[in-house]
């Protein structure tokens, strides 16, 4: 795994050989793209990194509506992907977010090994992608439509080829639905990952009382929002226990303020994403900026890699 | 730009039925809002999540630093709205949408029910201000639910508005429907506005099929966001078999673009 060095301000860093101004990133199906946010609400050059959405080989339409619904803090989504396709993301929307001057990671993601390998070929040899997030949350259309995070066997055979065939960073987000988060984990830190997003949405349904029938058009769909803050915390913690700081570990579930983002850090996260604070905070991610900032000189510290992990100071002591 | 303001309240009083008017204090918003636009409310105070996500409300009429709105109680979200009080401040993004009524016609005849008929309000305004001409069509089930009647009497709309009750409580006895052909004959280059529940738009533009004239509709949806971002309001162009944004490629559709079904 690739060192993280201090650069020049408390918050700038780096990871994997790039440099990022900040530890603060939005989300994958959080932010869209980038540009609504960038053209309509604020210079997102201020952002550590936009993982834009989800991007498979052919475009996909998506689920039917409805498609999302509010649930006590927190909110169920199955948007079901939609996305134009990478070519069409390379050819139109790319270019306009290279305007901006923040890192762009494109979050990867196909109904079989096969697509995955031709969407990491593509964005492999795409200027002004900098990193791959892998999506295993989606089912796998050859296995019977189990997915590809819940099966660690199947999620190691993936990540090794994919490290074949791109030489950009590989990041991979851990599905939390499944028993034990070090199975997967584990899995892709042997399939040389080169770091691991904790977590993706929570499986969930809501049902209409009225209708009796659930409410969302596909029933089941991911939670998100403040309610699964504490479900991510711990599995951070749990990885970070077991690797240290020797696997990079992204943090995001549950972020709204610069409080819930150093839960994530001190757990071990060494960068967090903002998700689902984004649609009704649009400025969420600066907030954080700001809020761990003024934590940072609050507390004493130079620089926030002083508080990663450092949660487990008394166990690791 | 979009705006994110603390709106200061300075009316928000229930109506009658499930209906309440919202007045709010915003003047960066109120000076970019254009007709059919809409605003996200965030029901509750930092660092409260439940309920989690704001709520959208059509602008019914923009007057120099004020928007007024109005708003029925369904669940959470409009409920929590009607316990703010006057001198509150509550966070509202706007003003949001980007496909608004086109105005290359030379006759529009603007069709709202309920509720709905504050999401063509600002549009019968602006209408009137630029000197074009129109008719709106209000219908609600009972006299109790005309809740923008006072509005359309102070701003002088009465004999541009004809109502429609379905018991015959006020106004004309009947739906939407009943005389909506009549409105439309003889009219050139003519469109309709529409705005109200799916099963009205359903029947206006079923009405009007054989006529083929262009309507558009002002839709409404589940939205987290506002803004574009969630992917989640969406309904499909028929014509492009793509599922668009109501929030971002809407709130108005050409009713032949889209399956009403959706939403």
């Amino acid at each position: 795994m690739k060192q993280v060095k201090n650069l020049d301000t408390s918050l700038s860093f780096e990871l994997f050989g790039i440099k990022f101004k900040n530890p603060v990133w939005t989300a994958s199906g959080c932010f869209s793209y980038g540009l609504e946010v960038a053209e309509n609400l604020y210079d997102i050059s201020k952002l550590g990194a936009v993982v834009v959405k989800g991007l498979s080989y052919k475009p996909r339409a998506g689920n039917p509506p409805q498609r999302i619904v509010e649930t006590p803090c927190g909110m169920l989504n199955s948007i079901g992907l939609q996305n134009p396709g990478v070519e069409y993301f390379a050819k139109n929307i790319l270019p306009k977010l290279r305007e901006y001057d923040t890192v762009i990671i494109a979050n990867v993601f196909g109904e079989d090994e096969e697509e995955y390998l031709k969407v990491a070929e593509f964005l492999d040899k795409t200027d002004g992608v900098h990193a791959l997030e892998l999506n295993v949350s989606c089912p796998n259309v050859k296995k019977g439509g189990i997915a590809f995070g819940s099966d660690p066997d199947t999620l190691y055979s993936l990540v090794s080829k994919l490290k074949q065939i791109t030489s950009k960073p590989l990041l991979v987000k851990l599905s939390p639905n499944i028993t034990n988060i070090l199975d997967t984990a584990t899995a892709c830190v042997e399939a040389k990952a080169d770091g691991l997003v904790l977590i993706n949405t929570l499986l969930g349904m809501a049902i209409d009382v009225e209708k009796e029938e659930p409410i969302l058009a596909m029933k089941t769909g991911g939670l998100s929002g403040p309610a699964i803050l504490p479900i991510a915390v711990r599995m951070i913690y749990q990885v970070y226990e077991k690797y240290g700081a020797s696997v990079p570990i992204i943090g995001v579930g549950g972020i709204t303020t610069a409080e819930d983002a150093l839960q994530h850090i001190l757990a071990g996260a060494v960068a967090v994403q903002i998700g689902t604070a984004n649609f009704y905070d649009p400025y969420a991610p600066l907030k954080v900026i700001e809020g761990l900032e003024k934590h940072l000189e609050r507390k004493g510290y130079k620089h926030f890699l002083e508080v990663v992990g450092k949660a487990h100071k008394l166990k690791l002591k | 730009m979009y705006i994110d303001e603390k709106a200061k309240i300075l009316e928000n009083k229930h109506i009658s039925g499930k209906t309440w008017l919202l007045r709010l204090e915003a003047p960066k918003i109120a000076s970019t809002v254009k007709p059919a636009q809409f605003v996200m409310i965030k029901a509750t105070e930092d660092f409260q999540y439940d309920p989690l996500l704001r709520r959208a409300f059509a602008v019914a009429d923009v007057k120099d630093k004020e928007l007024l709105i109005f708003y029925d109680v369904y669940g959470k979200g409009t409920k929590s709205i009607t316990t703010k009080k006057a001198g509150e401040e509550i966070y509202i993004l706007g003003a949001l949408g980007k496909k608004l009524f086109p105005e290359n016609y030379d006759y529009y005849l603007l069709v709202g029910g309920g509720i709905g008929f504050a999401g063509l309000s600002l549009f019968m305004k602006y209408l009137k201000n630029i000197g074009k001409p129109f008719k709106a069509i209000y219908g609600v089930r009972r006299k109790e639910q005309l809740s923008m009647l006072d509005w359309i009497k102070e701003n002088g709309f009465e004999n541009d508005v004809i109502i429609y009750t379905e018991d015959g409580s006020f106004g004309e006895k009947g739906l939407v429907t009943k005389d909506l052909k009549k409105f439309i004959i003889g009219k050139k280059n003519i469109s309709l506005a529409v705005c109200g529940p799916k099963k009205m738009m359903k029947a206006v533009v079923e009405e009007v099929k054989d006529l083929k004239i262009p309507v558009y509709l002002s839709l409404e949806s589940k939205m987290a966001c506002g803004f574009g971002i969630c992917i989640g309001c969406v309904i499909k162009n028929i014509k492009e078999n793509t599922y668009q944004r109501v929030c971002y490629e809407g709130p108005v559709f050409n009713a032949e673009e889209i399956n009403i079904e959706d939403f």
